[in-house]
């Protein structure tokens, strides 16, 4: 369950970020989680759940922005969406030569709260 | 209500710590390898072969991380690699912090090849970078050949893949070309190799692999 590590860095983040903006309470959190990051969605809401007790953050709701992984082909220039069992070789030329675009997103984007 | 943009990396304190250790090692020209696999995948009997067979010529160290229990540590150190134990508490994986203390238990002017020996898990070690230099994932033959598929995450985040227990192949249900081929699907990048600790096959390949690392590294700090 490194869900819940990933929960409680979220929330020492924000409460750092909370504090430095003057706010007493944290309403809202959002994040962006790529794909290819092992981390589970919904795995993450539910330790969430648990992991924002006592702290700025006890009643906060939890957005989770996720994000599709994308690669480009260096052989052909297309972008393509990286598919379950055909990770980073072009779906139109076949090439191996790609590079990740998108994917291994693990971001805090942004927190709301009261003064 | 006041809105605050933040955008920042979630792991980015684990980040941090990651390229301090990356940096420490680099400093003393050590070469680290984060090893990571399924339990039971072979890791511990590897590493204990493979000290059998580079003594004299790579000096070996390992961080050794299970949820509980020293008894791989044990066997580690048993092999007469210098070993340092990182025990997660039921943790699912080790994160930089932890390498971090453990680094200050090892002599690292001793220390050409490092081993990190990651919590049997395929799916959470790999979202922790630890400051290695590689990333290598095992894969058994008694596993299935679809792992890489089921797991992509991992078999993306590594540059080695190592496929063990190759004396087992023929009675476990395990394509040998169709396990490479899925992990290629998967990560085109991947260096695999192929070898079976107990009977010796692909060792030498393996260690060959290894010496070319720790080479690498020396001419790096030169
Ligand atoms: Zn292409």
């Amino acid at each position: 369950m490194h869900e819940l590590t990933v929960a409680q860095r979220i929330l020492e983040i924000a409460e750092e970020k909370a504090r430095d903006s003057g706010l007493s309470r944290i309403t809202g959190i959002r994040v962006r989680v790529g794909s290819l990051t092992t981390v589970v969605p919904e795995a993450l809401d539910f330790c969430f759940g648990f992991a924002r007790e006592d702290t700025l953050a006890g009643n906060a709701n939890l957005v989770i922005e996720e994000v599709r992984a994308e690669a480009r082909c260096n052989s052909c220039g297309i972008v393509f969406p990286v598919e379950q069992s055909f990770f980073l070789v072009c779906s139109s030329c076949g090439s191996s030569d790609t590079a990740l675009l998108k994917g291994t997103e693990l971001d805090l984007l942004s927190i709301e709260g009261e003064i | 209500m006041k809105q605050v943009k933040v955008l920042t990396k979630i792991l980015a304190a684990n980040d941090m710590i990651a390229a301090e250790n990356r940096a420490l090692l680099d400093s003393h020209g050590i070469c680290c390898i984060n090893l990571m696999s399924s339990p039971g995948a072979g890791k511990t009997t590897l590493l204990e072969k493979t000290a059998q067979m580079v003594s004299g010529s790579i000096s070996l160290g390992a961080v050794e991380g299970d949820c509980a229990t020293s008894l791989d540590g044990e066997r580690l150190s048993a092999a007469g690699i210098p070993t340092v134990q990182v025990n997660t508490g039921g943790g699912c994986h080790l994160d930089a912090g932890m390498i971090k203390s453990a680094l200050r238990d090892l002599d690292l002017e001793k220390t050409d090849l490092l081993f990190i020996e990651n919590v049997g898990n395929l799916i959470c070690p790999s979202s922790f970078d630890l400051g290695e230099h590689h990333r290598a994932v095992m894969l058994s033959v008694a596993e299935g050949d679809d792992k890489p598929l089921k797991y992509p995450g991992m078999f993306i985040s590594c540059d080695v893949m190592v496929l063990s227990k190759t004396d087992l192949v023929d009675k476990c249900d395990f394509d040998l070309s169709a396990g490479k081929q899925n992990a290629l699907r998967v990560n085109p990048r991947l260096k695999i190799l192929e070898l079976s600790s107990l009977e010796g096959a692909g060792m030498r390949e393996w260690t060959e692999f290894l010496e070319k690392l720790v080479e690498e590294k020396r001419v790096e700090k030169r």
